[in-house]
């Protein structure tokens, strides 16, 4: 009998021990002089493995040296990255939840279907990735330049397919976008995910693919543009689209961002820690094993990148995907 | 010569095989725990990289791989449930030789099968991998449809009691899995608006509450209780003479399996199912397949072993991972600084061939390792019931949130309980669910893929002479009893007119 009293006993200290703690958990206010008090969680909403997740861990290991407290990579993957997104905008805004936003991610998803955030729901951290498409060609494909792709296109309308890692991706509406301009018409098939896509170019299944610098570098494709503003190291004699006649640029990037409303000086502190790590050498070397190169972009310029593409994205997911227009 | 000699001395450096030791015996335990899959084994192993070195990170990711494949079979032959979805198909035949009393002998034949479907995959892997990822590479959206129509077949071999409720709940499972987005015009189906359901109906938080959960409610339901198998044999490798007579099935199944792996985007979970299928096709014993026939344990265990090594050839020699899995490890590789792809067999010989030999030393660990770990969980089977499967509530809880942290797959697990209960107890068996369940996505997307490709028309697949051979090879299978029951009409009526 006095056993199970004391049992009673330590359980309920315990759960009164407990109930203290998370209440001082909710009533510790966020000061940028004590931030961070504790490890922060960075969500990434992709799988671990994936090159979204390399590039968060790489930059949470430097902003653990740069805040002086653990930056922990927490995986919440599904449904394009937006059961993520969605678990981060309904996060305690206090700092001590982050999350890797990806361009498409962030600006897409709202248009594709009701998620329970927007490219608005977020405060903006930082940019820290990025790199250009590059439109690869299937092996022993003819096409030497992106005017010879448009032209049969234009002939054969339909003909040629362009793969991509989804509907909705960032890669399909940057083709389509692509396709309004040069004005040809060729047919989108999507796959799940750039793996059995970038496989399907390799086995000649499909014609033309959006894919980084370095997945055609390693993998002995063959491209006929590059979608930056100059030409690439990588591909040193790749011509850029603009160089061949169509004025347009197209790149993958993605940045840190956190639930709307953390307060100011924290939002600070993340975003000058998120500028150092981006000039760290260890995050440029990870990064240039993924494909991708650290470019850094403020708070502000981030958040007119996302909505300017949101925009952009919008309109095209309205007509190419919801107006059923192929 | 020279890359051979310095393969052998990364193999030979003891924090390797520590690591590849570790990793098998870890394997094994997390993949032996419902709900705790390969994927998870080896997201928490991930970190562990960032210290080790290169070759003891790769010795570390391979042996949990390997064993964690591996180790699912070893509840879905006790508890009739798959520790992983790879072993889905392992539960037919392995739960009921469990029940029959021949545990033991039904853990000898896993283990000696996954070694084996391993073993013989790696050594394939070692002499034909650039070849077999060119031939990989033939496969297109068209020729994934016809693979996956053909393990549909499944659905029948596995509903022996009753087709109709067999293809019932093969339908159903082709159509749960139709939730969410879609594939092509990225449209949510099915999602009465809740945001949860736009992601989809997770594989595992389905499957172990299909088979696992259900499995609870349903000895919950027995009254009398004591039903649970007896189990006096411990591990019990099969004899030279058995393994004499069924090595054809052994040889085929890892083969398949081998084959299946090295095509990105299939994985193991239907790699084993094809591989029963074929067995059932050919299986001199496929009267009693889903009753405890070895061969069938055999077919999914030998392929979905098999795929671990065949699964690195996509991975390794075009830099493509095939799975979530493989996808993980090379990340890791990446990480590494080691980029995977056609020119790493030209550039990082040495590499190629430390991984190809951890594989194999990964197998043999694996081997031993279930000998002498099988008998501790075959003593959990000794637990009193009750206690036993409040653990396994506990552990499939668990297990199911550790993979993405998202409460609403629990309420999967449970609603999926709920409804195999219900499936079980009105006669519909729970195995055809899952087959149309996993295979769902693969035909729908390939399909549509395929008729994008083809501008709508049907007769473009069977330009693909790939395509048009799994077609013959499933609609013969389809027809065999007809056939058969004419061809026997005939011989008998030839030998009365003799």
């Amino acid at each position: 009998m006095k056993t199970k009293n004391r049992n009673v006993l330590a359980a309920a200290c315990t759960l009164l021990g407990l109930a203290l703690s998370s209440l001082s958990l909710l009533v510790t206010p966020a000061w940028a002089a004590d931030y961070p008090s504790r490890p922060v969680t960075e969500i990434v909403p992709y799988p671990a493995g994936g090159s979204t997740d390399l590039a968060g861990r790489a930059v949470a290991n430097a902003m653990s040296e740069i805040l002086g407290d653990k930056v922990v990579v927490d995986n919440r993957s599904g449904g394009g990255g937006s059961v993520g997104m969605a678990a981060l905008a309904r996060a305690r805004a206090d700092g001590y939840t982050i999350g890797v936003a990806p361009v498409g991610t962030i600006a897409n998803q709202p248009h594709m279907h009701r998620t329970p955030y927007s490219a608005e729901s977020f405060d903006y951290l930082c940019q820290f990735y990025y790199a250009p498409q590059v439109l690869a060609v299937k092996p022993g494909s003819p096409f030497k330049t992106l005017k010879g792709v448009v032209d049969y296109a234009k002939a054969h309308p339909g003909e040629l397919t362009y793969g991509t890692p989804g509907p909705g991706t960032l890669p399909h509406l940057q083709i389509e976008q692509f396709k309004r301009l040069a004005g040809a018409d060729i047919t989108h098939v999507p796959f799940a995910g750039d793996g059995p896509g970038l496989t399907a170019l390799m086995g000649g299944h499909i014609d033309l693919y959006f894919a980084l610098p370095n997945t055609v570098t390693d993998r002995d494709l063959r491209a006929v543009a590059v979608f930056s503003e100059a030409p690439i190291e990588a591909l040193p004699d790749l011509k850029t689209a603009i160089q061949q006649g169509y004025d347009m640029t197209a790149a993958v990037a993605g940045g840190l961002v956190a639930p709307k409303g953390i307060p100011e000086d924290v939002r600070d502190r993340l975003a000058s820690a998120c500028e150092q790590a981006t000039e760290s050498e260890t995050l440029k070397t990870v990064l240039g094993r993924v494909g991708l190169d650290a470019v850094y972009l403020s708070p502000g310029a981030f958040q007119d990148l996302v909505l300017s593409t949101s925009k952009t994205n919008g309109e095209l997911i309205r007509d190419v995907l919801k107006g059923g227009g192929h | 010569m020279d890359a051979l000699m310095s393969a052998l001395s990364m193999l030979a450096a003891p924090d390797a095989l520590l690591a590849v030791v570790a990793g098998t015996l870890v394997g094994i335990i997390i993949g032996a725990l419902p709900g705790l899959g390969s994927l998870l084994a080896i997201t928490m192993a991930l970190p562990l990289t960032f210290v080790l070195g290169q070759g003891a990170s790769v010795a570390l990711l391979l042996g949990i791989y390997c064993g964690s494949v591996y180790g699912g079979s070893l509840s879905a032959i006790l508890i009739n449930t798959p520790g992983t979805p790879q072993s889905a198909a392992t539960v037919l035949d392995g739960y009921p030789m469990a029940r029959r009393g021949e545990a033991g002998l039904a853990l000898g034949w896993a283990t000696t099968a996954s070694a084996f479907g391993g073993i013989l995959a790696t050594v394939i892997l070692a002499v034909a991998s650039p070849l077999l990822a060119r031939i990989g590479l033939k496969f297109g959206p068209v020729e994934y449809f016809a693979l996956g129509l053909f393990a549909l077949t499944c659905i029948v071999t596995v509903s022996r009691d009753n087709l109709v409720k067999g293809l019932m709940a093969g339908l159903l499972g082709l159509f749960v899995a139709v939730v969410g987005q879609d594939p092509v015009t990225g449209y949510l189906r099915y999602d009465f608006n809740v945001f949860d359901l736009s992601a989809g109906i997770g594989l595992v938080p389905f499957l172990v509450g299909l088979f696992a959960l259900s499995e609870v409610f349903w000895r919950a339901a027995e009254r009398a209780g004591g039903s649970a198998p007896v189990i006096r044999s411990a591990f019990r490798c099969p004899s030279p003479g058995e393994l004499r007579r069924r090595f054809s099935m052994l040889l085929k199944s890892s083969l398949i399996g081998t084959w299946i792996g090295t095509l990105p985007g299939v994985g193991a979970s239907s790699a084993s199912m094809i591989s029963y299928a074929e067995a059932k096709r050919s299986s001199r014993n496929r009267d009693k397949f889903g009753t405890g026939e070895p061969d069938g344990l055999i077919a999914s265990e030998a392929a979905n072993n098999a795929v671990t090594s065949g699964a690195m050839v996509p991975t390794l020699s075009l830099g493509v991972p095939g799975d979530p899995i493989t996808a993980v490890m090379l990340g890791a590789l990446v990480l590494q600084g080691v980029t995977p792809g056609p020119r790493l067999f030209l550039d990082n010989q040495e590499l190629v061939l430390f991984i190809f030999l951890m594989l194999f030393v990964a197998n043999i660990c694996m081997f031993f390792g279930g000998w002498l770990m099988s008998p501790l969980f075959s003593r959990i089977l000794r637990l009193p019931e009750p206690l036993l499967m409040a653990a396994v509530v506990v552990l499939v809880a668990a297990g199911t949130y550790s993979i993405n942290g998202n409460p609403f797959d629990l309420l999967v697990v449970l609603l999926a309980g709920i409804g195999g209960f219900l499936l079980r107890y009105n006669g519909f068996p729970l195995a055809p669910m899952v087959i149309g369940f996993v295979l769902s996505p693969m035909i729908e997307q390939s399909l549509r893929q395929g008729l994008l490709m083809n501008r709508g028309s049907f007769l473009g697949f069977f330009a693909s002479p790939i395509a048009s051979g799994l077609f013959l090879i499933t609609a013969l299978f389809l027809l065999w009893p007809l056939l058969s029951g004419a061809r026997r009409r005939l011989f008998s009526s030839r030998t009365v007119k003799e």
